[in-house]
Formats: C-alpha cells, structure tokens, sequence
C-alpha cells in the first residue's frame, strides 16, 4: 500500500517536472513551476526558509521521502534501475567518507565560487539538463511530427516549434551524468543518492533521527536476505537484521517481499518498546552543522570568469563575443545571477522566444545567458523570471522589465550594410520597440546607425534581423550591472 | 501556361515541371478547343517556353497559336534583344509567334529606353514584317499616362494583354500610386483602361481574371451567395463569365495547374453564357462581401523574388490574405474568438513562412518594389504585417 502510493505521488511529481522541461503547447498550468521551487537546493539559493522548515521537516518525521517522490534525479534512477534484474541488490556498508566529503566539496564549491562543480553534483540541476538537452529535443521533434498531422488535418492544434541546441556545455554534463548516474542506478539503484549527493547525504543526516522509519523485528527475522535484494539503497543488512535509516529512501519495496512480517514501517517509539533494531541516531548532532554549513554558505562568491568563444553555428547568424555576457531581466546583474544559478537549464526550456541558451560567455560553465540568433527577448515576456526556482532570476513584473536594461546596443558601423554596400537599411531601427537605433543624417545625404543608450533595453530585436552574416553589425553588450531607465 | 510541377524534385530554377501532366493537359486542352497558348520569357525559369514547345510540337502547327513576350523589364539592349527572340522561337520549337507582347510595360520611361532608344520594337516591327510574328501587341502594367502614350504612337498593335477582372472593375480599384514613381503619374484604374481600350478598338487578351487565383478562392460567405444562385457552379465560372462577355474580348487567359481546373473551365466556355442581370447583382452582392476583408493585392505572381534579404515576400502575402478571407485575423482582444485567431495566425505564420524568411527579416531596400505588377508598396506592406505579427506574438 504504501509502496503504491509512493509510486503514484512520485510518477505524478517526475511526470510534472518533465513537462515543465518540455512543454511547447503553452497549456500547462504555471503553477506546476512550484514543482521545481521545492526542490532542496534552489529553495536554499532563494532563501525559501519555509520550504527548507517543510522538506527538512517532512525528512525529520517520515524519513527521505523527498528522495523517492519529489527528486526527479532519484525518481529517474529508479526507472532506470527498473531496467536491470529484480532482487539483484546486496547490502553493503556506508561510505561516509564519501558522503561527507561529497558535501564538503559542494560546500566549498559553493562558497569559493566553483559554479560547475556545484552545478553538476546539484541533483534537481543535473535533471534539468538531461531534461533540456536529451529529452526535450526528442519531445519537440515529436511535437513537430505532430504538427505535421495536424497541418494535414487541417487544424493549428500543434504549431511548428523551433529545435536547436542550446549549449555544448550543458549537453556534455547532462549525457556524462545520464551515462554515470543511469549505470549506478542500472547495477545497483541509489547508489549515487548515498555516496555523492549532497541533498542525500543532508537529508540522510535528518532521516536517521527520523520519528517514521522502517525496521526489522529481530524475533521474527528469519534471516532469508530477501529484502536486502529488494533494497535498491542497499542499506538493509540481513545478516544482523539492522537498517541504515540515513541511507534509506523510503521507497517500501521491502514491505511487499512477502518475506513474513518482519518488516514493517512505524514510528520509532514502537520499535524502542519491541526491541527491533535500526541504526541508532548517533550522528545527529553533527547532521544539524552540515545542514548548517550548507544555509550559511549561501550568500558565496562570485563565479569564475572563463571568456572562451563559443564555436560557430554556420547555419545561423555566429554569437558574437560579447565583452559582458547579458544575464536574463530579473536577474539584477551577473554577480548576483552567477551566485544563485545552478544550471538547472528550466528557464533555458521555458524561454518562448529562443533567446535563453547555454553558453560560457562570461557567466558560469553551466550557467545560461541571452543570445540573440534564434529570436530576440519581447519586452513583455517573463517567463524565466517565474520558472527560475533559485532566485537567480527574481520574478519580474513585464511593466518593470520594459524599464529594464539588460544590455545596450553596439553599432560595428565597419561592417553594417548602410556603411559598406551603400544601401539603404532599416532592418534594426523598424525592429526596435524603443526606438533607441535610428538612422540619422539629413535628408539627402548619407546617412548612419546611432543609438541612444539611455533607451535600449538590450533586447537584441537589432541583433536578431540584422542582416550582416556571419556576425550582426549591431550586437548586444550585457550590462554587468542591469540598470533602469 | 503554368504547369504542373513535380511536388518532390526541384531544380535551380524552381520546381521541376510533370512533363507528363503538362502533356496530358495541353492535349486534352487541344482535343476539346482550346487553341491559345501563352508563355513568357520568365515563366517557370524558363522552362515554359521548352516545355510548350514540346507539348505542342505533336499537334499540327494549324491546330493552336503560341503567345510570347519580349521581357523588356530585363532592360535589355537591342543585341541581347535579338538574342533573347531567337532563343524563344528555339525553345518553342515554331517559326512563328501568333501573338508576341512587349512584357508588362510599366512606364513611359522604361518603354522609351528599351522599345524606342535601344530599338527593340524596330526589330520586332522587322520580324512582323518578316512573317515571324503574327500579331504584336503589349501586356500592360502601367499607369495612365504610359497607355496613352502606347496608344498615341504609330505603331498599330494587333492585341493588347490587360488585367481585367470583375473584382477591380466592380470595385472601381485604384492602383496606388507612390514615391518611386513619377509624383505626377494617375493611376489607370482598370475600369478606365477597359473603357479606353474599347475606344481603341484593339482586340483584348485578358490576363489576371480570377486575380491570381484569389477569386476562384472566395470566403466561405461570399461563395455561399455565388452557391445560392448556382449550387455546382465554381466561383473561377463566375469571374469567367464576367470578364469573357466584356466588349473586345478575344481571348481570357487562365492559368490551369490540373485537370479539374482545364474541365471547369471547359464547361464555363462551352457553351459561353454571360452573366444575367440577376446573377451580375449576386456576384456584386458576393463581391462586397469579399472587399470588407482588408486584403494585400498580391497574386503570389514571384516577380519580387528573390529577395536579396531572404524575406518570402509571396507567402508572408498570401499567409495574411488567406487569414483575412478565412477570417482569422484576430482583430480585438475583446472578441470572442481572439484567442483563437491569434494561434491559428501565429502557427499557420509559422508553418507558412520559416522563420529566417519572416517579414522582420526586411531591411526597406526597395528592391522588390519596382517589379511589382500590382504596384504594390511591398516594404511598407511588409512592414506593417511585421508589426501586426510582432503585436500578436507579444500577447503571450
């Protein structure tokens, strides 16, 4: 029973977060986003006190729930492990210098300003980029199929949606993670939840003093080992009949082995009064000072700077490199955006006009930026504000936005067309929703680009259209700093 | 003629030409009394001309008359001139044009450089002489003062092609007229062209009577009047039936891609009945239902292209007019159906015109302009259905 329901909640929660990654229809509601704003480390970048009180909580009370329903990475390794043979896990013994030392290493990578080696350990981040560079594309090319039946059919159910990589980077560390972790979970379930992650290893901190746990009745216990088969956390050891409770992740697959009735989940005090035996809470006390290193930790450094040029799309207009990278309106500027983002790639996905991509242009490895060659950022468009679950984009108002500047426009007047072919050209200035680019020059004499940068926004509508290829003759340059106007 | 196409094979100059469709249409064409066959320099890339000279080359030369034109939009001299009337007796495989039509004369300007100072229409004057050009004539596209200046001229012209249809000449349309033209220039109303060429007296060649197609493509509630009269007639009969009984009329071009529209229009011409007093006041009735739509004049005709930006000037045109006649032009968001029309503009938009073709991509450099032969102003045109999509795309 419970097993069931814990299969239930968490195909629905896993189902959730894939389609908030792949959704192109528009038609989910935006409130699924809160899916993404519970998990364990976006709600500690965004200061979300009350959704750490809640999962910590709930850890505290019933054990790693969290792990089994709301992580999309622990519910995606145990599809994965559902590939591999049955009954083929053994029990082995804790690597808590492993555990520990992985959190450490997210700690320090944090507060010293590593945003790469955080991002990848980041469970809900490594998702997110499996999600958006492996099964979206997929999804969309679907969703193209789909458009194709619905064209013939007559109707605009499905409309044409745009697929196209949006970042090496991300694409490398989404299959690395994928091959790695899905070839744990496929030999041997969790094993990445209790070695590496630094959400297990805090969680596992709570669970072991947790009110809720499972236990085995050493009278009844005969010992048969079958429920440490069936234990993808390995965490059961048969031999002298003794759960691991901070390695566990409550997913009650060893209630239903039909083993006797040994086993059972219950609250700790009845275990106390019988005598069944489950790890005792000894490492509480220091479970609370990792926690606490960890929410201390938040306010770090800035990211490292790495300006290397991103290879060339020969299809498409080249992004240029730009001396400052331009962070997402909502951002406030690229310090605070590069402190907060994990990589997650959810706004990437969620971005309606394709300006959203991931590249190292100044931000973090696995931190995205805005680009300008498969759309431009429409002024009232906030879609990344109210996606980003780890306050690296702050929700934004598309009234605020329109008074934002995320960057301004740059005119490389040696190469714009008006200058080098003589012709007449409004591409940029009939694009701009301000009127910040404008041809000027008298009536019959030449004429040239000229911006006022007291009006651009930098939303790249210029860059966009601008004809000049390989490169736009008019690009974006962030502001470090956004800044109203 | 345009022909049938292979839908998968394309070629530089555009899509393969169903060498055995063609051949079926022309002979069934021939077999049932059609007897006017008319191409042009720039058809099919060229590829007209080849293909109707092979198509009519198995018919007796007695059976049919070929129509051809000079394509003096090309500009050219008078050597290349020869060379280009040579290539196209070549091409069509015949010693003689029935017709042959100074292409789409345009303005005073242009038909005096080309025509009188390099001397074409000398040597197409000698070529008449010589027998290989049976009646000569010219397609016009101008204003008023280019046909009244054809008309003042020595020359006597056995034909003229003309866009006659019952939409512009119901329609009392005006061809704008705009800055890179002559400021001074009137526009020639077709209405007035009709009744000035019916003074002249020169036999009439009808080309755009269903303007390009888009008549014989009405919306569904104009056609349903046209249907309350005539349930099986098409709506192509209707505009048929109206420009064929016009005074001088010798011949109405159509251009028939299938079958169905060859046996259509068979039917309408054989036996020919012009319109009754009623049914002209049902078409009149069905027209004013179709000019309520703001439509773009467009005949996806592809003289503007290529664009040198990219921009798919047709299909963004004909994207906008076949949303205007389906009614799908999201007009207020108040309106019900606002949501509704906004998406199927939108994905329709989307599918109809990829994205590196979209109207944004235009940069105002006019080039399309001047070989417009509807006159229309395709960079403001362009323009503002690029901010008509960009105001709906932003209510996301």
């Amino acid at each position: 029973m419970l097993r069931g329901l814990r299969i239930v909640l968490a195909v629905l929660c896993f189902a959730g977060l894939c389609l908030l990654f792949v959704d192109v229809s528009g038609v989910l509601p935006p409130k699924l986003a809160a899916l993404a704003k519970v998990q364990f480390i976006p709600a500690l970048l965004s200061g979300s006190l009350a959704v750490i009180l809640a999962l910590v909580a709930l850890t505290l009370l019933l054990g790693r729930v969290y792990c089994s329903v709301l992580c999309p990475l622990g519910v995606l390794q145990d599809v994965v492990s559902r590939l591999g043979r049955k009954r083929r896990f053994r029990f082995s013994p804790a690597k808590t210098w492993l555990r520990t030392g992985s959190l450490l290493v997210f700690a320090a990578a944090f507060l010293v300003g590593i945003p790469v080696l955080f991002s990848i350990l980041e469970p809900y981040s490594a998702f997110g980029r499996i999600a958006t560079d492996l099964l979206a594309p997929v999804w969309q090319a679907g969703s193209n199929l789909l458009n194709l039946a619905s064209q013939r059919a007559g109707n605009f159910a499905v409309g044409p949606t745009p697929v196209w990589q949006k970042g090496l980077p991300a694409l490398a560390a989404a299959v690395l993670t994928l091959g790695g972790i899905g070839l744990l979970a496929w030999k041997s379930g969790r094993t990445w939840c209790n070695t590496l992650c630094p959400v297990g290893t805090v969680l596992g901190y709570c669970s072991r003093i947790s009110l809720f746990r499972p236990r085995i009745d050493a009278e009844e216990c005969a010992h048969c080992g079958l429920c440490a088969k069936t234990c993808k956390a390995s965490c059961i050891d048969a031999k002298s009949a003794v759960i691991d409770v901070s390695r566990c992740v409550t997913c009650f697959n060893c209630l239903d082995t039909g083993s006797g009735g040994a086993l059972s989940y219950g609250p700790v005090w009845n275990s106390a009064a019988t005598g069944k035996k489950t790890a005792g809470p000894d490492l509480a006390r220091r479970s609370f000072v990792a926690l606490g290193l960890s929410i201390v930790g938040f306010p770090a450094l800035a990211a490292a700077r790495n300006p290397d040029e991103k290879k060339p799309d020969l299809s498409r207009k080249q992004r240029p490199a730009r001396e400052a990278p331009i962070t997402p309106p909502g951002a406030s500027g690229l310090r605070a955006f590069a402190e907060r983002c994990t990589g997650c790639q959810l706004c990437v996905s969620a971005c309606p006009n394709q300006v959203l991509s991931n590249a190292d242009d100044g931000t973090g490895v696995l931190q995205p930026s805005l680009s300008f060659e498969h759309g431009f950022c429409r002024v009232d468009c906030v879609t990344c504000s109210t996606v980003c679950p780890t306050g690296a984009i702050r929700p934004i108002s598309a009234a605020e936005k329109s008074a934002t500047q995320i960057g301004r426009a740059v005119v490389d007047w040696e190469r714009c067309i008006v200058n080098t072919d003589k012709v007449q050209c409004t591409a940029c200035s009939k694009a701009c929703p301000t009127n910040a680019a404008c041809l000027v020059g008298r009536k019959d004499g030449p004429k040239w680009l000229a911006v006022d940068p007291e009006r651009c926004t930098g939303c790249g509508a210029c860059e966009y259209v601008c004809p000049v290829r390989p490169l736009a003759a008019i690009r974006v340059e962030g502001n470090l700093e956004h800044r109203r106007i | 003629m345009r022909f049938p196409v292979l839908p998968t094979a394309t070629s530089p100059g555009g899509p393969e030409i169903d060498e055995a469709a063609a051949f079926r249409l022309v002979d069934y064409a021939i077999a049932h009394g059609v007897n006017y066959f008319d191409t042009g320099w720039r058809y099919h890339g060229g590829m007209s001309e080849v293909m109707l000279g092979k198509a009519l080359k198995r018919h007796p030369r007695e059976s049919y008359f070929v129509a051809d034109k000079m394509p003096g939009v090309l500009n050219p001299t008078l050597e290349e001139a020869k060379a280009m009337f040579r290539t196209q007796l070549e091409r069509c495989q015949v010693e003689h044009f029935d017709y042959y039509l100074l292409h789409a004369v345009r303005s005073v300007e242009s038909y005096k450089k080309v025509y009188e100072e390099n001397g074409v229409l000398g040597f197409l004057l000698e070529q008449k002489a010589a027998g290989r050009i049976r009646n000569l004539g010219f397609s016009f596209h101008g204003d008023q003062e280019t046909l009244e200046y054809l008309l003042s001229r020595d020359t006597k012209w056995d034909c003229a092609l003309v866009q006659l249809n019952y939409h512009d000449i119901l329609h009392e349309y005006v061809p704008p007229t705009f800055i890179l033209k002559n400021f001074n220039s009137s526009p020639a109303q077709p209405r007035w062209v009709l009744e000035k060429m019916t003074a002249s007296g020169i036999p009439l060649l009808v080309m755009e009577p269903l303007l390009g197609g888009r008549l014989a493509r009405l919306n569904k509630k104009s056609l349903t009047v046209l249907q309350e009269e005539h349930p099986q007639a098409s709506a192509a009969s209707w505009a048929f039936r109206y420009v064929a009984a016009l005074p001088n009329v010798l011949t109405v071009l159509s251009g028939m891609t299938y079958m169905e529209h060859l046996q259509d229009n068979l039917r309408t011409y054989a036996p020919f009945e012009p319109l009754s007093e009623r049914e002209m006041t049902t078409l009149r009735r069905a027209l004013d239902i179709f000019i309520t739509g703001a439509n773009i004049r467009c005949t996806a005709c592809g003289y503007c292209m290529p664009c040198p930006y990219g921009v798919d000037i047709p299909a963004v045109f004909t994207h906008y007019n076949r949303c205007v006649d389906d009614e799908y032009i999201p007009k207020s968001e108040r309106n019900a159906d606002y949501e509704k029309a906004r998406r199927a503009f939108l994905v329709g938009y989307d599918r109809s015109v990829p994205e590196l073709r979209q109207a944004m991509r235009c940069t105002g450099c006019n080039k399309c302009t001047p070989h417009c032969p509807q006159d229309i102003n395709i960079p403001a045109e362009i323009d503002r259905l690029s901010k008509f999509v960009e105001q709906l795309r932003k209510q996301v």
